[in-house]
C-alpha cells in the first residue's frame, strides 16, 4: 500500500514539513488515499493554496500540477483556473486563518457561485506558521500569543456560513476520523 | 484596413482581443468600467471566460490562474482599484506569469475625483508591490495607439512572462476617435517546451518557456523563493540572488528591445519637452506652436515607461539646455529624467484633475525660451 501511494507525491521529496503531532501529514495522506479510490488522473488535477502551514500539504508534496498563491487568494487563483479549463480538477488546501480571515470574502463568493472547486480547510483554530495568534476560527476563551486574556471573539462555523452562501456540500471531520473524512473528501 | 469610431477603453478591449485575450476578471470602478462591460459582450461573441469578482484582488489573482491554465488574461481598473492589484502584480512578476493589467488613472489619492483625470500611478506601477522586481508599462496617446499597445502589452506579457501594465488616463479612456485597424498584427504566443524548467535558465538574464496547467507536467508555482524547478529555496542566499537577479535583468537587459518613443524636432533642439500620454497631445500642438515662431524646441514622446528609456534620455539631455517635462502629477517621470541628465529639468506639474492645455504649455515653455 505503502508503495502505491508514492506515486501521488514528488519524487526526490523524504519528509514532510510538518511539527511532530500535528494533524497535517494525515490528512495529506486522507486526501491522496480519496484520489486513488476515486482513480483520478494526477496530470487533470490542479491543487491551489495560499500561505501558512496547510497550504504546504500540496505544495511541493503532490505529484500534479500546484500553484501556492499569495495569503487568502487560493480561491479566486483557483476560480481562474477552473474556469478558463474546466477539464482540470481543482483542489484547493489551505488553512483557516488563510481561507476564513485574510480570504474569507472570497470563500464566501466561492461557496454562492458554485464553480466547481472542491475546498479543503485544514483548521487548526490557530496562526500555527507565524506562532500561534488568534484565528476566526480559535474558541471563546482560548488562550493564544494575541489572546493572553482568552479570546472574547464568537468563532465562525465554517459549515454554516458556506451552506448559508450557496455552497453545494460542507462537511467536518477531524483527522481522527480518517475513513469518514476520506468519503467526505470523495463527495 | 478597416476604421472604426470608439472610445479609448473600447479600443483597449478590441486591441485585447485582436491580441488572443481569452480570460477577463475585473471589478466595476471609474473610469475603467466600460472596459469589463464591453469585453463582456465581445467575449460572448468570439468565444472568452468573462468574470466580475467580488474585488480587485480576486480580478488579478483569478487572471493569474487562468494565465497558468493557458490563457492570455487582463484585468483592468483605476486609482484605489490599482493599489488592490499590486499585491498580484508582485505574485506575478515573482512566477513569471503574463498578465496584462490596465490602469485607467484617475485623480487621487484614495478616493480623490473618480470622474476626473491625472496620470498619478507612474511610480505605484514601478514600486507598488514588496521587494525587487521589475514590470513593462505602456502609455498610448491616442485612441488608435491604445488599441495598438494593448496588442504589444500581450505580446511583451507573454514574450518577458511578466506582469505589463497599459498606463492610460481618463481623458484617453473616454475619449472618442477614428481608429484603423489593419489585418497583418504581429502576435506573440507563449513558448512551450515539454519538460524544460520553468522558472530558469542557463543565462543570468533569460526567459524560461512556461507549461500549462493540466498537459502533465506537473507544474510547481510559488510565490516564494525557488528554483528552476520552482521549489521552495526559502533559506538559500544563493537561490535568493539567482532568482531576483534574472527577473530584474530579463527586463533591464532587454531594456533597449522593450522600449518604444517617438522624436520630434529633436535635431537642433535647446528646449526638448519630455511628454507621455493624453498630456503629450498638448506638448506636441504647444512645441509646434513655438516651433513656428523659430523657437529652437522639440519633444521626446515616451510610449513605454517601465523598463525608463533612459539611453534616449541621456542623448538628448546632452545636446539640450533644458529639459521640460510637463505631468498630471507631482513630477514623477521628471524625477526619473533627473537621474539620467546633467541638465536643467523643469517639472511642470498639474494636479486638478483637468487636462493640461496647449496654452498652458505655450506659457510656461515661454520661460525657458
Amino acid at each position: 500500500m505503502a508503495r502505491d501511494m508514492q506515486r501521488y507525491l514528488r519524487p526526490g521529496l523524504t519528509s514532510t514539513p510538518f511539527c511532530p503531532g500535528c494533524g497535517h501529514g494525515i490528512l495529506m495522506g486522507l486526501i491522496l488515499r480519496a484520489i486513488d479510490q476515486l482513480e483520478f488522473n494526477m496530470d487533470e488535477m490542479l491543487f491551489v493554496s495560499g500561505i501558512g502551514c496547510a497550504a504546504w500539504i500540496p505544495s511541493p508534496n503532490f505529484n500534479a500540477d500546484t500553484l501556492h498563491t499569495l495569503h487568502g487568494r487560493a480561491i479566486p487563483a483557483a476560480t481562474g483556473a477552473k474556469l478558463f479549463n474546466p477539464k482540470l480538477r481543482v483542489v484547493v488546501v489551505s488553512g483557516d486563518g488563510d481561507l476564513a480571515d485574510i480570504g474569507g470574502n472570497h470563500l464566501v463568493h466561492a461557496a454562492r457561485r458554485n464553480t466547481d472547486l472542491t475546498v479543503i480547510c485544514a483548521s487548526n483554530m490557530i496562526y500555527g506558521m507565524t506562532g500561534g495568534q488568534v484565528s476566526s476560527t480559535t474558541s471563546v476563551g482560548a488562550l493564544t500569543q494575541t489572546t493572553t486574556q482568552g479570546n472574547p471573539y464568537q468563532p465562525f462555523d465554517l459549515c454554516k456560513l458556506i451552506i448559508a452562501a450557496g455552497a453545494a456540500y460542507a462537511a467536518r471531520y477531524s483527522v481522527t476520523q480518517p475513513f469518514a473524512l476520506i468519503a467526505s473528501i470523495k463527495n | 484596413m478597416v476604421r472604426y469610431y470608439l472610445s479609448g477603453n473600447e479600443a483597449i478591449v478590441e486591441g485585447a482581443t485582436r491580441a488572443g485575450c481569452r480570460y477577463y476578471a475585473g471589478y466595476p470602478i471609474t473610469p475603467s468600467t466600460e472596459i469589463m462591460e464591453r469585453i463582456s459582450i465581445r467575449f460572448d461573441e468570439i468565444g472568452g471566460v468573462f468574470m466580475q469578482m467580488e474585488d480587485e484582488i480576486a480580478a488579478i489573482c483569478s487572471a493569474i490562474g487562468a494565465s497558468w491554465a493557458g490563457a492570455k488574461a487582463m484585468t483592468a481598473t483605476s486609482g484605489p482599484g490599482f493599489s488592490l492589484m499590486q499585491e498580484g502584480i508582485g505574485y506575478a512578476a515573482m512566477t513569471e506569469t503574463p498578465i496584462v493589467v490596465v490602469d485607467v488613472q484617475r485623480a487621487g489619492p484614495s478616493t480623490g475625483q473618480a470622474t476626473r483625470v491625472a496620470s498619478g500611478d507612474i511610480m505605484q506601477a514601478k514600486w507598488g508591490s514588496s521587494g525587487d522586481y521589475q514590470v513593462i508599462a505602456v502609455s498610448p496617446w491616442s485612441v488608435q495607439e491604445a488599441y495598438e499597445l494593448t496588442i504589444n502589452a500581450f505580446n511583451l506579457a507573454e514574450k518577458y512572462r511578466a506582469p505589463v501594465l497599459l498606463l492610460t488616463e481618463e481623458a484617453i479612456g473616454h475619449l472618442r476617435e477614428r481608429i484603423d485597424v489593419v489585418k497583418d498584427i504581429e502576435i506573440f504566443n507563449r513558448r512551450k517546451e515539454p519538460g524544460a524548467a520553468p522558472f530558469g535558465t542557463e543565462e543570468r538574464d533569460g526567459v524560461p518557456p512556461m507549461p500549462t496547467f493540466g498537459e502533465g507536467e506537473k507544474v510547481l508555482v510559488t510565490g516564494s523563493t525557488h528554483d528552476s524547478r520552482g521549489l521552495r529555496k526559502t533559506d538559500d542566499p544563493l537561490a535568493q540572488d539567482r532568482l531576483v537577479s534574472r527577473l530584474n535583468e530579463k527586463i533591464v537587459s532587454n531594456r533597449e528591445r522593450i522600449v518604444d518613443y517617438e522624436g520630434y524636432y529633436l535635431e537642433d533642439a535647446t528646449v526638448v519637452v519630455i511628454s507621455y500620454g493624453f498630456t503629450a497631445r498638448s506638448s506636441l500642438f504647444a512645441v509646434r506652436a513655438l516651433r513656428q515662431d523659430g523657437r529652437k524646441i522639440g519633444m521626446l514622446r515616451l510610449k513605454t515607461l517601465w523598463p525608463f528609456p533612459d539611453s534616449v534620455t541621456k542623448n538628448i539631455g546632452a545636446g539640450a539646455k533644458v529639459l521640460f517635462v510637463p505631468e498630471m502629477n507631482r513630477g514623477q517621470v521628471a524625477g526619473e529624467v533627473m537621474k539620467y541628465v546633467s541638465c536643467q529639468v523643469a517639472s511642470f506639474s498639474q494636479t486638478n484633475g483637468e487636462v493640461i492645455y496647449p496654452d498652458t504649455l505655450i506659457d510656461a515653455l515661454s520661460r525657458h525660451l
